[in-house]
């Protein structure tokens, strides 16, 4: 991704939303304590959901990107790379196989 | 006194007022499906589960009442069209945050800086009653912690680097720290080098 993509000054950005925050918090402090106690159990509930979430990668199948390639799309963007090393490190049974193919040629 | 038994009911003895409104009902997974809606209607192309909802996945409760959504967008305009797109839709809008359902929800867009795009490209899938979605990895929302840097986001540092793969946030914050300003935050939080 090209550098000018990215906001080249930030900090308005972010003092709108400290802005929005505070006043958001101020809000919140002066509500009657039947709404505070209602918007506790929903973020009990929202908590334990998200405990309980599943991590789809543990299965196989469609939509699973082991974290290596994850990895990959980082160094492609930001390191130069040694392709092979990368390779090696998002698919770590390639060098098994090899050895493998080079015992089975002896 | 001895309350009557419908004024008094289970644990806390919480009135019934309460209790009615305390009933443990989460809006997460409607608003996890909307979020996937602006995907598949090409209104964001990608997002993730940043802030305290993140800081929740990864195992610290954490009282927040809006969701911070990480999303990518291909420029300025397109964050101002998702606003429209709200607007339009009728969801109620206060500051920066959107409505949807009963969550105020605060669209981070990518182009903040690359450790944001980069947090939405490495962040992992889950499953939340069924409904899939992204959060970002431990390593990366430490970083992000490390950005913000409130006092709040200093204790969950601490917490959440116990479970954190340091050799990644060290490559993350190589690469993505320009002025070593995070790394030294890192520093300072954890007590060492």
């Amino acid at each position: 991704m090209m550098d000018n993509y990215y906001l080249k000054d930030s900090k308005k950005f972010w003092d709108t939303r400290k802005k929005a925050r505070h006043s958001k918090d101020k809000k919140l402090i002066s509500l009657p304590f039947t709404e505070k106690a209602a918007m506790s159990e929903r973020i009990q509930a929202d908590y334990e959901l998200l405990r309980n979430a599943k991590d789809p990668s543990n299965q196989f199948g469609l939509g699973v990107i082991p974290d290596a390639i994850n990895e990959l799309s980082i160094e492609l963007l930001f390191t130069p790379l040694d392709f092979e090393e990368v390779l090696n490190n998002a698919f770590p049974f390639t060098q098994e196989l090899q050895d493998n193919l080079e015992s089975s040629k002896t | 006194m001895v309350p009557e038994n419908n004024e008094q009911i289970g644990f806390g003895g919480l009135p019934a007022d309460i209790l009615h409104l305390s009933q443990r009902v989460s809006d997460l997974p409607t608003v996890l499906d909307e979020l996937n809606s602006l995907v598949t209607s090409g209104i964001i192309k990608d997002y993730a589960i940043g802030g305290g909802y993140a800081v929740m996945y990864h195992g610290i409760p954490y009282s927040t009442f809006d969701l911070d959504v990480l999303v990518v967008l291909g420029s300025e305009e397109d964050f101002q069209r998702l606003y429209t797109y709200y607007r339009n839709k009728g969801n109620k809008i206060e500051n920066v945050y959107i409505y949807i359902s009963t969550m105020p929800v605060q669209f981070l867009p990518n182009y903040i800086s690359p450790l944001f795009n980069n947090a939405i490209k490495a962040a992992q899938r889950i499953e939340v009653n069924g409904v899939p979605s992204k959060v970002v990895k431990v390593e990366y929302l430490i970083a992000l912690l490390l950005t913000a840097f409130r006092p709040k986001d200093k204790i969950h540092i601490i917490e959440l680097s116990k479970n954190a793969d340091m050799p990644m946030l060290n490559k993350i914050l190589r690469m993505l720290d320009d002025g070593q300003l995070l790394s030294e935050r890192l520093k300072e939080v954890l007590g060492h080098s």
